[in-house]
């Protein structure tokens, strides 16, 4: 309290010897109040110059591509193709979702266990380390590497071709650290006395993350897999790269014939867009495409927003959350169980 | 006794799901090392396929890139290029990152947080070929308005990916200097400072782990983009030219290790230039492991710290 | 908020099941023909599969990846059908077949601000390989050159280099000048196109098929690339795009039916459509 009075003090002695501009001090404090000015001035610019670059971005976008993106024809219509990509984007629509659920059907089953994993199971050992190391190198691998990996393994190696499937799981290795990463801080925030009560009652450790701790995580983990989501429908290197880009034809989920799932070569809306900023004599519906991506990802982020709070802070972070410093975790009771 | 038995097997059997569980999340957790020994070993293998054709040092450090008619797979300007536009970038949000991730953690009020945060994170969650379709239809026409060159060119990929990783650099430098106790800023008002010297004398130091993550991870992001950089640089051959008419090479064309990927790939045949690809990604790839292991450094000196 | 989130994740179960149900109904691979290659014939091979598929139910999937890409794609048997905007060498005619489906003819392009209107192949070829480096050297304007290229391994970069970048030694052989790297380098024609349009001092050559009025198309030795000229050979940068098919493989059915569907009147009043030219007058 006292510290607090001090400090009022403080300013207002500022403020009289700035008054009484006779003081000898006085240049030097205007100066110091010049540069606490200028300084704070600069800080809250270049805080509100974020915003402004984000607002600019989007409304050029939507500006030249909003009279397109909405008419029935261009969202519900098939490609056409040609030098102008007549037609619509419903096939890259199609294409886009598949490739949703596709990689998260892979990797959210996955990462989940691997952070469940990590969080209840995992010894202090050399094979956590190199896991927790693993993890840690595949968040920061750029996605085209990601690209050439699917190209040389998925493609060419398994024999799946240019498709959906091998893009798809391309892309799935690429957001597993994501969904890691949330999910073990999802599994985290769940307080240890649910577990230890769980377990007093006799119940195993299966039961207690089955029937315990996960539905309690769930929402953060949900959070976890909308944020990959958005990473998915952003994605394009990885899919030129291993998907191909066919718009002849309506992908198919599954087919009587190898790789049985997701074997068609298609493009997502992400790619699509690269083709006709580049390829296609069709900016303006490039522009349009942009719009329905933007759409896309806000939408994800006010379905993030409106989800139940896990961690205190919502969404701290909404793509590098699994790059962010983690506060050291002090050894759980996880370990002894 | 019936009731004793169903209680046995019905223990057998918790035991049997209990154990298998454990071993499938083990399982999954191994995957993640699978999957990176699987890049890597991918990526390295095709690429090291070129040595038998060409020798290191003429990939590494030579001039010219011809991989069809006359087989020459030198990358020297495009290792430039990556580190010119990649420094580049990283001058121009730098000061603007941390200012803002400042300005979120020390100066605004809450409903402004609430207005600038979802901002940063949704600058993150648009794809980069939007930020490519920008950079093509706005900021290139006005470089080749302004400086009556080509407008493709270093400066626009650089701008464009200064946008790109901000966010990277504000939310990570925001945790860091969040994380910086309040003693340290209560003491140092308690000297008589003023806002802007508790901010710059006690806040900034204490963070400067922090802040440097967020540079070294923003650095290995901008690294690494390839469709966003693809769009706006004109994928030239050649070495950026330093000279004064050109800005010292802002206003050259170029081409950097993704965009040389990304261009070729698709014209590639089996072969040498595909090879030579990979081998181009496995240098990507290298640069990405050294800035992930000083990231992974500074980050455990932050844990050391706390 | 929970239960928005759950409404949210109800819904994509919904579709899911949907999605599943219409895919599995779906057709088995023998349906399907897999063009892939030059970025040239894409979109024609685009408005052909559409129109083809709504005769007959046959899927076509057309991909890019270049002439060099289509050719290797056919002889490894990942594509049924090569698309190839350049000739096939020897050693890839042993196992492959080619059928003409069309002409084309290289505009050689520069922005609408260029006063220049013609060019000679000499000139075109002295621009490219880095000797020219100024308009004011072809009495234009004083202006540096920017060439726009493309991607080594392009159909329509070989076929410029066949034609243009040839020259003739003293003793009579020929021999090809490498082009400077200082070029911009497209992926696609519409991407040299564009670059054409934005920049003043450019020049590039595309498809005749991809050029408009955005852009000037130069006479190269005084021809200038007319329907009439084009057909009757004046015009020197003409090509033919080729479909290539396994040596044999013209024998099945769903193949030889698109081909000769291409080959129609209809097929090739299509490719007349989107500004290539007819294979045959």
């Amino acid at each position: 309290m006292q510290f607090h009075i001090c400090l009022e003090g403080e300013y207002t002695r500022l403020d009289n010897m700035q008054n009484a501009s006779s003081l000898k001090r006085g240049h030097n404090i205007s100066s110091i109040k010049l540069e606490e000015t200028i300084a704070l001035g600069l800080l809250w610019l270049s805080g509100w110059l974020v915003v402004a670059v984000l607002l600019f971005i989007i409304g050029y976008i939507f500006y030249y591509g909003i009279p397109e993106a909405f008419s029935f024809n261009y969202l519900f219509l098939p490609p056409e193709g040609g030098r102008y990509d007549t037609g619509g984007i419903l096939y890259q629509i199609i294409a886009t979702i598949y490739l949703i659920i596709g990689s998260i059907m892979v990797a959210a089953p996955v990462g989940i266990s691997t952070a469940i994993y990590l969080s209840e199971y995992a010894p202090q050992n050399i094979v956590t380390n190199m896991i927790r190391f693993a993890i840690e190198n595949l968040a920061g691998i750029p996605s085209i590497i990601y690209g050439l990996f699917g190209l040389a393994f998925f493609v060419v190696f398994l024999k799946f071709e240019y498709s959906l499937l091998a893009g798809g799981l391309a892309v799935a290795v690429m957001i597993l650290p994501v969904i890691i990463r949330t999910s073990e801080e999802a599994l985290k925030a769940v307080p240890v006395g649910y577990r230890q009560s769980s377990l007093a009652l006799g119940v195993n450790k299966w039961q207690t993350i089955y029937k315990v701790i996960l539905p309690s995580a769930l929402p953060g983990i949900l959070t976890g897999i909308l944020l990959s989501i958005g990473r998915v429908i952003g994605e394009s290197a990885i899919l030129i790269l291993a998907a191909g880009g066919s718009i002849t034809a309506i992908p198919k989920f599954v087919s009587l014939n190898y790789p049985y799932f997701l074997p068609d070569s298609a493009r997502t809306l992400a790619v699509h867009l690269y083709y006709q900023a580049t390829s296609y004599d069709a900016r303006s519906k490039a522009f349009a495409t942009g719009v329905v991506l933007i759409f896309l990802v806000l939408f994800l982020r006010i379905t993030n927003d409106a989800g139940p709070v896990t961690s205190g802070v919502p969404f701290k972070n909404f793509v590098p959350q699994f790059l962010t410093p983690t506060p050291p975790v002090p050894p759980t009771l996880s370990s002894n169980f | 006794m019936n009731k004793y038995l169903t209680q046995k097997s019905n223990r057998f059997w918790t035991d049997f799901v209990n154990n298998l569980m454990a071993n499938i999340f083990f399982l999954s957790a191994f995957i993640a090392v699978v999957s990176l020994f699987l890049i890597t070993a991918y990526v390295f293998y095709n690429g090291a396929k070129l040595f038998t054709v060409i020798a290191m040092p003429d990939f590494l450090f030579g001039f010219d890139w011809e991989p069809v008619n006359q087989k020459l797979f030198g990358i020297l300007p495009m290792i430039v290029s990556s580190f010119y536009v990649t420094f580049g970038s990283l001058l121009i949000s730098i000061p603007l990152g941390i200012g803002c991730a400042i300005f979120l953690a020390e100066i605004a009020s809450q409903p402004v947080q609430r207005i600038v945060r979802p901002a940063v994170q949704l600058l993150a969650g648009i794809p980069s070929v939007v930020y490519g379709l920008f950079g093509l239809a706005l900021v290139v026409p006005l470089i080749q308005q302004f400086a009556d060159v080509a407008g493709l060119s270093i400066l626009a990929a650089i701008i464009i990916l200064s946008i790109m990783i901000l966010p990277t650099i504000i939310s990570i430098s925001e945790d860091s200097i969040r994380a910086v106790p309040k003693e340290v800023k209560e003491s140092s008002i308690a000297l008589g400072t003023t806002k802007w010297q508790t901010i710059f004398g006690a806040v900034l130091p204490a963070s400067t782990s922090g802040i440097i993550t967020a540079v070294v991870l923003a650095l290995g992001r901008a690294f690494g983009e390839a469709m966003a950089v693809k769009m706006v640089i004109g994928n030239t051959q050649t070495m950026p030219s330093f000279s004064p008419e050109s800005l010292f090479g802002l206003l050259s064309l170029a081409r950097t290790l993704t965009t040389n990927i990304i261009g070729d790939i698709e014209y590639a045949e089996a072969g040498p230039h595909q090879d030579a690809l990979f081998a181009t990604g496995a240098i990507l790839f290298i640069f990405i492991i050294v800035t992930n292991a000083i990231s992974y450094m500074f980050r455990r000196r932050i844990h050391e710290i706390r | 908020m929970n239960q928005f989130k759950s409404s949210i994740f109800k819904s994509f179960q919904l579709s899911v099941l949907i999605l599943l149900l219409s895919s599995l109904c779906s057709f088995a691979k023998d349906n399907v023909i897999t063009v892939a290659g030059s970025t040239t014939i894409l979109p024609v091979s685009e408005k052909w599969a559409k129109v083809f598929k709504n005769k007959t139910g046959v899927i076509v999937n057309v991909h890019g990846g270049g002439s060099t890409g289509g050719i290797k794609a056919t002889r490894l048997g990942t594509a049924d059908i090569g698309a190839s905007s350049r000739e096939l060498s020897e050693g890839e005619k042993k196992s492959l077949k080619e059928i003409v489906i069309g002409k084309d003819a290289l505009a050689v392009i520069v922005n609408k601000s260029n006063p220049i209107e013609s060019i000679t192949i000499d000139d075109l070829r002295k621009i490219f390989a880095g000797g020219i480096k100024n308009w004011k050297e072809l009495n234009g304007e004083d202006k540096p050159i920017q060439v726009v290229n493309r991607e080594s391994g392009s159909g329509t970069r070989d076929l410029f280099v066949d034609a243009v970048m040839k020259a003739e030694l003293a003793d009579k052989t020929q021999k090809i000048i490498p082009m400077a790297l200082t070029s911009i380098v497209n992926n696609s024609n519409a991407e040299v196109k564009e670059s054409v349009k934005l920049i003043p001092s450019s020049i590039g050559y595309v498809s005749v098929g991809f050029t408009d009025e955005t852009v000037k198309i130069l006479k190269v030795n005084s021809v200038s690339p007319t329907n009439e000229n084009i057909l009757s050979g004046d015009y020197p940068l003409v090509r033919n795009l080729y479909y290539l098919v396994k040596n044999g493989v013209t024998s099945n059915k769903k193949i030889s039916k698109f081909i000769s569907y291409i080959l129609s009147r209809e097929g090739q009043e299509l490719i007349l459509e989107e500004g290539f030219f007819p294979s045959t007058n």
